[in-house]
């Protein structure tokens, strides 16, 4: 395996097996079973899904924050995830600080981790707020300063889960354009979302999940968009 | 339970410059935004000892001019004791959002809290020097002992604090019962009595108390007067902290995974 790969094999997750009271058992009871799952570097695939599908909790997985009930996951290389509006940061920090704070966290030194916070600074746009706290800051700022720091990190599996949706367009555009750049240095991008739009702008990979599983694994990103929308259409009608 | 312990320690070397900069930032967040910043950690034992001088020795008219110094190390000792493991417990549960989006050992902020609480104690504790001389105390090599009361205080908070911070995690409860826990425990562990203090009867019982053991050495280590303080005592204290530390490692190590996901 190379640098950016990702190989999950027979993957199971179950959220009952990590409770002893019943209360928390019913908070998150959805489950992944039987993911088989291979990504070589420089794909970028998207993951689509309704809620509860166990998209984000696939993309745990594979970032390793999660442990598998069955199954093994290995990837090769260094993951980072940006979920949720960089939910990853520390709120009371300054912007500063968790740029310089997620640096050393991927394995960076003090030192070149400094000679990256110009450059984020200004590719976030953050401009004078960049020495503010966290909690003073919106979400299409956290967004984009969580996709700064990471794209600037260069890691070898990027995985990004519902960040698009906070965004501009501007936001989006140059997020393509790093992303691409990334790709091409063959890192592996992992995009979960319940917007077709960005399966179709970012991807050349499509997987539905519904339920836990896999039910389409396609390089045919119409065909997945299409199996998404219908069984939308078919839960509505539920 | 060898492995565990090995594990952590071995996160503790890789990220140890993470813990170093998130307890500098813990340190100017705390104390930065005051006009006499760190100036605090001095400021604020330093007025414990005068209003424990003024009421103790002034008022009450105690002949014992060392007691505030002894009152303001047991405050010391047992607040650095007593904030480990509360701001330990809550600490999965208050980061779960970063814990859940960052592949970072969670250890790390449990390494966190016990670092930022022991430089806090040692900043404080630059006052007993300056109390010496006000007192006219004379230093001995004994003072070093203070550091063994700092580590052992520390490593048992970590330890405590190791496997309070999992539980926590399936029991809400747990954090408002280490309250009260911690409330009964300062009352219990001589922070405004010592050991000569107490009857001989019950000197035996309160000298088993790990946290009032610490306590005792580091007022020995200032007055280097080890009369209450028996090798035995000490290395017996020492091994029950051992234990507890490598007890609430290996808890932690073996459960923490499984508890993140519930957070």
């Amino acid at each position: 395996m190379n640098k950016g790969s990702i190989h999950l094999e027979n993957v199971g997750f179950d959220y009952q097996r990590h409770s002893i009271f019943n209360r928390r058992k019913q908070k998150k009871p959805q489950t992944l079973t039987n993911i088989d799952l291979k990504i070589a570097p420089g794909e970028v695939v998207g993951i689509l899904g309704h809620n509860g599908a166990g998209k984000s909790t696939l993309l745990r997985l594979i970032a390793g924050i999660y442990s598998p009930t069955s199954g093994s996951v290995d990837t090769i290389g260094r993951t980072s995830l940006l979920a949720n509006v960089g939910t990853g940061f520390q709120r009371e920090m300054t912007g500063r600080d968790n740029i310089i704070l997620s640096g050393l966290i991927q394995g960076f030194t003090l030192e070149h981790v400094m000679t990256l916070v110009p450059s984020i600074s200004v590719f976030s746009g953050l401009g004078q707020e960049i020495d503010e706290p966290i909690r003073t800051y919106s979400s299409g700022m956290r967004a984009r300063l969580g996709f700064s720091i990471i794209a600037h990190m260069n890691p070898d599996i990027f995985l990004i889960d519902e960040i698009f949706t906070v965004g501009d367009a501007s936001f989006r555009e140059i997020s393509k354009e790093r992303i691409l750049d990334m790709v091409n240095g063959n890192a592996t991008v992992i995009i979960v979302t319940h917007n077709e739009s960005i399966v179709k702008s970012f991807c050349n990979r499509v997987i539905c999940m519904e339920e836990g599983k896999i039910i389409l694994d396609s390089k045919n990103i119409d065909e997945g968009i299409q199996l998404y929308l219908d069984s939308s259409k078919a839960k509505d009608k539920r | 339970m060898l492995g565990a312990v090995k594990e952590n320690l071995r996160n503790l070397i890789s990220y140890f410059d993470v813990i170093k900069y998130m307890v500098k930032r813990d340190l100017k967040i705390t104390y930065g935004r005051y006009i006499l910043s760190y100036g605090w950690t001095l400021l604020e034992p330093l007025l414990f000892t005068l209003v424990f001088y003024l009421v103790f020795v002034v008022l009450r008219g105690n002949p014992d001019e060392n007691l505030p110094i002894n009152i303001m190390i047991g405050i010391l000792f047992f607040s650095c004791f007593s904030k480990i493991i509360s701001q330990g417990t809550n600490q999965l549960m208050k980061n779960s959002m970063f814990i859940q989006n960052t592949a970072l050992p969670r250890e790390i902020l449990m390494f966190k809290v016990t670092g930022f609480q022991v430089i806090r104690l040692i900043l404080s504790l630059i006052i007993v020097p300056v109390a010496m001389m006000l007192l006219s105390l004379k230093f001995s090599i004994s003072i070093i002992m203070i550091f063994l009361a700092i580590a052992g205080i520390a490593l048992l908070a970590h330890g405590i604090s190791m496997m309070t911070s999992i539980v926590n995690v399936y029991i809400p409860d747990t954090f408002m019962l280490i309250d009260v826990a911690l409330r009964a425990l300062f009352f219990l562990s001589g922070v405004f009595y010592s050991a000569s203090h107490m009857p001989d009867d019950y000197l035996k019982y309160h000298m088993l108390n790990p946290v009032a053991v610490y306590i005792e050495i580091g007022r020995a280590a200032v007055f280097n007067d080890f009369t209450y303080l028996s090798s035995m005592i000490i290395g017996r204290t020492l091994l029950i902290t051992l234990a507890i530390y490598f007890i609430g490692t290996w808890f932690f190590m073996k459960y923490n995974r499984r508890a993140v996901v519930l957070i």
